[in-house]
């Protein structure tokens, strides 16, 4: 198993200050925060999209800078908040718009993107409807269509933005689901949760950002406090743990 | 309770079945409906010519008078109506790629206006007579102007609505602009010229027009070209594309330099015909899977049929004064416009 790594020191004059941690191979790590902590863009930032003021970001030892748009996009796949589609195209199109980006100047690189896509859609369950427009689906199997779409790009890195925003339970755990097969099959998730309690509870780790710093990194177990909630929320709270699951209840 | 209304919440417009007509067919389809109406625009006009007689004229054999009528008039004509359609209707699918909404057309946004507006500034100054190339430029000059605007706007600009409005803006302008030079015009030659560009025509088109413009549509098409994979990831929005490894900036300047390049060339050559690129791109997008990219070259084709159809429909209609192509595109065109706006559903709304 290779290790992978990244290192981010980022500084960005008044959102981000001094951010610093780094991911590892098969873990989903949870960013978490109050509203307008910086979460968004510290992943803008790790994605490129918007530049630091100072410092850099290292991925697998190198400076992203260093690194052309293609082979950026070749480590890093992003799940964006905003999920919309602009026109209604065929599911398997979608899908496979994940690998723009993809290396097709060989045999074997076109090989290995043909059976990314495959594996991507067979993992997010899109075989059945892979010839329906997405106009026609349901924000369950759409969430899943983009998921897949990031997927199909076969990266090592997968950033997702708010990726169970506005699913109900059940589609929920289908995400949860298979964000954990894609940890298992060796990628870093890094994702950016708004709701705390879910966060807990499905996360290898957690790092909690406040005013664009760091409060805390570590393992659940060790990160998760009542004292921690409210300095990073500031709400009172208690936590219960029971067979593995926590439960945080808002006073 | 049951909802019948079909309101904007339902994809009924969206969801439709998509066609088993593949990509290559469509092509072949494209391409031979192309040459069946190039020829018959070979053979229509007022001057009856028997069908045997023009097959001669075309294949270089009969009278001299015939073959001009053919090889100097009906074809070059045809050809200008055919490249003028293949251009609009190119620039207007890659625009509706680019500002992922398919209200987006070079008529609509004001982008022919401006290449008019161009077009008319250099005759009403009399450079056209001096210097061949000027209109050509003018046109492609005040079409790139137009849609160097129009996507810096769209940027800032959230709303369909807000950005189809500027450009009817950017339209009564230009149209202000023009109306301006022609009440003033002190040569009526140059006004029945000027009147020429507004309304749209390809009548008196001669095959050196059509050679001054091929250079700048290879231009057009060529740089199109290099951005329809951009397009079509341009599906998943600006950021998402990005990330996906697309150089946004340069898909944009790109897109926006040749639309503009087209449809100033087709304004030069014929100008200002609204609505083909918004009508033929309407109808090819559920044959091509609502791929933008995709859509561009089949688009391109449909408009190049619908406009060489539409003019000889113009020449076969019984009037003393032959209407102009512009009238008759924006007859047929205009209705389908309303119609989409109309029945727009959800799904692009979104947008």
């Amino acid at each position: 198993m290779r290790d992978r790594s990244v290192a981010y020191r980022v500084q960005n004059s008044n959102l981000l200050e001094d951010v610093s941690f780094t991911l590892n191979e098969g873990e989903i790590v949870s960013l978490i925060g109050p509203n307008g902590a910086g979460k968004s863009t510290l992943l803008k930032c790790i994605l490129g999209i918007i530049k630091p003021t100072s410092g850099n970001i290292t991925l697998d030892g190198r400076d992203i800078q260093s690194l052309s748009r293609v082979s950026l996009a070749r480590h890093i796949a992003y799940l964006s908040q905003d999920k919309k589609l602009a026109w209604p195209g065929k599911v398997k199109n979608i899908v496979a718009l994940g690998q723009f980006g993809a290396d097709t100047n060989s045999t074997k690189s076109t090989l290995a993107t043909c059976s990314a896509l495959n594996k991507a859609m067979k993992l997010c369950q899109l075989d059945e409807i892979a010839n329906r427009s997405v106009a026609s689906l349901s924000g369950g199997e759409l969430a899943r269509v983009q998921f897949a779409r990031a997927i199909a790009s076969d990266t090592p890195y997968l950033l997702a933005d708010e990726p169970f925003a506005s699913l109900d339970l059940k589609h929920q755990k289908e995400l949860i689901k298979i964000m954990r097969t894609c940890a298992q099959q060796g990628t870093c998730n890094l994702v950016v949760m708004h709701e705390l309690s879910l966060a807990v509870n499905f996360s290898d780790r957690l790092i909690w950002l406040k005013n664009g710093k760091i409060v805390a990194e570590g393992t659940v177990e060790e990160t998760l406090t009542p004292e921690r909630i409210f300095e990073v929320f500031e709400v009172p709270s208690t936590i219960s743990c029971s067979g593995g699951f926590y439960n945080l209840s808002f006073n | 309770m049951v909802f019948a209304r079909r309101g904007r919440n339902d994809f009924s417009c969206a969801t439709e079945t998509y066609s088993t007509l593949s990509t290559k067919k469509l092509y072949y389809l494209l391409i031979s409906l192309s040459l069946i109406v190039i020829f018959l625009g070979c053979l229509s006009g007022p001057t009856k010519i028997p069908i045997i007689t023009s097959l001669k004229a075309i294949l270089g054999i009969g009278s001299p008078l015939e073959y001009t009528i053919i090889w100097e008039i009906r074809l070059p004509r045809t050809l200008a109506a055919y490249l003028v359609g293949l251009s609009l209707g190119a620039s207007g699918a890659a625009l509706q790629g680019l500002l992922r909404n398919p209200l987006a057309e070079p008529g609509v946004l004001g982008v022919s206006a401006c290449a008019s507006l161009g077009a008319t500034i250099v005759i009403y100054y009399g450079i056209a007579q001096s210097f061949t190339y000027s209109v050509p430029l003018a046109a492609v000059t005040g079409a790139l102007i137009g849609t160097t605007f129009l996507a810096i706007i769209a940027e800032k600009a959230n709303s369909v609505t807000a950005l189809i409005l500027i450009g009817v803006g950017i339209s009564s302008l230009a149209g202000a602009g023009m109306a301006l030079l022609t009440s003033i015009a002190p040569n009526p030659f140059y006004l029945s010229d000027m009147v020429t560009w507004m309304l749209g025509s390809v009548a008196n088109t001669s095959s050196f027009d059509i050679a001054l413009c091929a250079p700048f549509l290879c231009v057009g098409f060529l740089l199109l070209r290099t951005q329809i994979k951009g397009l079509s990831v341009l599906t998943l929005g600006e950021e998402t594309a990005g990330t996906l490894g697309l150089n946004l900036s340069r898909n944009r300047m790109l897109v926006v330099l040749s639309a503009g390049i087209l449809t100033g060339t087709a304004v030069s050559l014929a100008g200002v015909i609204g609505f083909v690129g918004i009508v033929a791109p309407h109808l090819i997008r559920p044959l091509v899977e609502h791929d933008p990219g995709k859509a561009i070259v089949p688009s391109a084709l449909l408009a190049a049929i619908i406009l060489v159809v539409a003019d000889i429909a113009v020449r076969l209609f019984p009037t003393d004064a032959e209407i102009k192509l512009g009238v008759v595109a924006a007859l047929i065109g205009a209705p389908i416009f309303i119609m989409i706006v109309y029945r727009r559903n959800n799904f692009y709304e979104q947008n």
